[in-house]
């Protein structure tokens, strides 16, 4: 009864809305270059105007962060003393064994989170655009892990496709023998790795890495850990869930590797 | 039955004079600027502000959504859609004169109704230019009082609404 009542009240509010809403979807879905021009400048726009409100909290979070960061700085400094003993020996390992480096050294540009875009909960905007050198199809890490792929450039902005997005897909190497698979996010922090063979190895809490077999992502880079293996005799692949690494619910610092 | 048989005639009677004004646009002269620019008539637009100021709002703008989309697919299939936003928008807004007809003297409406046609004509224009200059802004300026122009000889050749 109230439904209806508003219903006559509002009845042209009620259809602006709609047809406005018809309207911004269909020209949106269009993928010329004069809509996706539009859309990079309102993600310009939009990271301008919510830059003071991330800038505020950024404040309000910096202390507590720059806490955790410096018992962090100090577990690293003991790890990577340790690791540099590591690396000699595997120098001079890999000089007896006439190795080359598998993999460049990554350059990393840090970004903040402005803000989540208001079209998706699977795309965030950063503060880095093409004046920071950001191109399409980069790949966006944090602390932990893996987090998505830029795919709207702006000047000042950057929209990011999470790894949380239904359409997200990562080549990814699984167990000992490195056995090709593929990463599908399904809901949540979730996700499932296809044709993965009986023959793999697989422990609960492995990490899974990128294979860096697409241009995008380079290899090496931590991607999810396994929740649950399951191997069912009617199929012929094993059904692994793995659990995302990255800190999806709470990025504020990123890094685009270019 | 009657009143239904009404409804309908009414509703032939608008859709037949927007396919004849868009048949009419077709033929409608365009003047060609420096920069690529070109200042048109939009006689749907001086339709639509006729609808806006004498029908009921919500089927103008259900009205406006159709006839902003079939404009989209005719000239410009890059940006189907957008036509029928800046569409809806303007209606939504010109129809706000009716509200303050009696408050505001007709300097005023025409004033507002320039406004009105100038960010329909701007963001337009806006979405094809990267960078509108204050060149390209004076030529939007010119086409949105182009339109108003012709809009006020076609409402006193008309002379049917009590708004303006």
């Amino acid at each position: 009864m109230k439904i209806k009542k508003l219903y006559f009240l509002d009845k042209d509010i009620i259809f602006l809305v709609i047809t406005l809403f018809f309207s911004l979807n269909i020209f949106f879905s269009n993928d010329s270059k004069y809509v996706l021009n539009i859309e990079r400048k309102i993600i310009d726009f939009v990271s301008y105007i919510v830059y003071p409100k991330s800038w505020y909290e950024d404040i309000m979070v910096i202390k507590s962060e720059n806490e955790i960061l410096k018992q962090k700085v100090v577990q690293l400094k003991l790890l990577n003393s340790k690791l540099d003993n590591y690396r000699i020996e595997n120098d001079k390992l890999k000089s007896m064994l006439s190795f080359n480096e598998s993999y460049p050294k990554l350059s990393l540009k840090p970004a903040n989170k402005v803000n989540h875009n208001f079209s998706s909960i699977h795309t965030i905007i950063l503060n880095v655009g093409t004046k920071d050198n950001i191109e399409k199809n980069q790949a966006v890490i944090d602390m932990d892990g893996l987090v998505g792929k830029t795919i709207s450039i702006g000047e000042n902005a950057t929209k990011v496709q999470l790894i949380t997005d239904r359409n997200f897909v990562v080549s990814v190497k699984v167990g000992k023998e490195m056995i090709l698979s593929t990463f599908k996010p399904t809901h949540g922090k979730l996700g499932y790795l296809e044709r993965v063979i009986k023959s793999v190895e697989l422990n609960i809490g492995d990490v899974i890495y990128t294979s860096g077999v697409s241009k995008i992502y380079p290899s090496d880079l931590p991607v999810a850990k396994v929740k649950s293996i399951k191997n069912n005799p009617d199929k012929l692949f094993q059904d692994v869930i793995v659990e995302i690494l990255a800190d999806i619910d709470n990025l504020n610092y990123v890094f685009v590797i270019q | 039955m009657y009143l239904l048989f009404n409804n309908y005639k009414n509703v032939f009677r608008y859709s037949f004079i927007s396919i004849f004004l868009i048949a009419v646009q077709f033929y409608t002269p365009m003047i060609k600027t420096s920069g690529n620019f070109s200042l048109y008539v939009d006689l749907l637009l001086i339709y639509l502000t006729y609808l806006a100021l004498n029908k009921e709002l919500y089927l103008v703008i259900i009205f406006s959504f159709f006839i902003g989309l079939f404009q989209d697919f005719i000239i410009q299939s890059d940006t189907v859609g957008l036509y029928a936003f800046l569409k809806i928008l303007s209606v939504y807004f010109i129809s706000y004169i009716k509200k303050v007809n009696s408050l505001w003297n007709m300097t005023f409406k025409f004033l507002y109704l320039f406004v009105v046609y100038f960010f329909h004509y701007y963001i337009y224009h806006f979405v094809f230019i990267n960078e509108m200059t204050w060149y390209l802004t004076g030529c939007v300026f010119i086409e949105s009082f182009l339109n108003l122009f012709l809009f006020f000889l076609i409402s006193k050749i008309i002379n049917q609404s009590s708004i303006i």
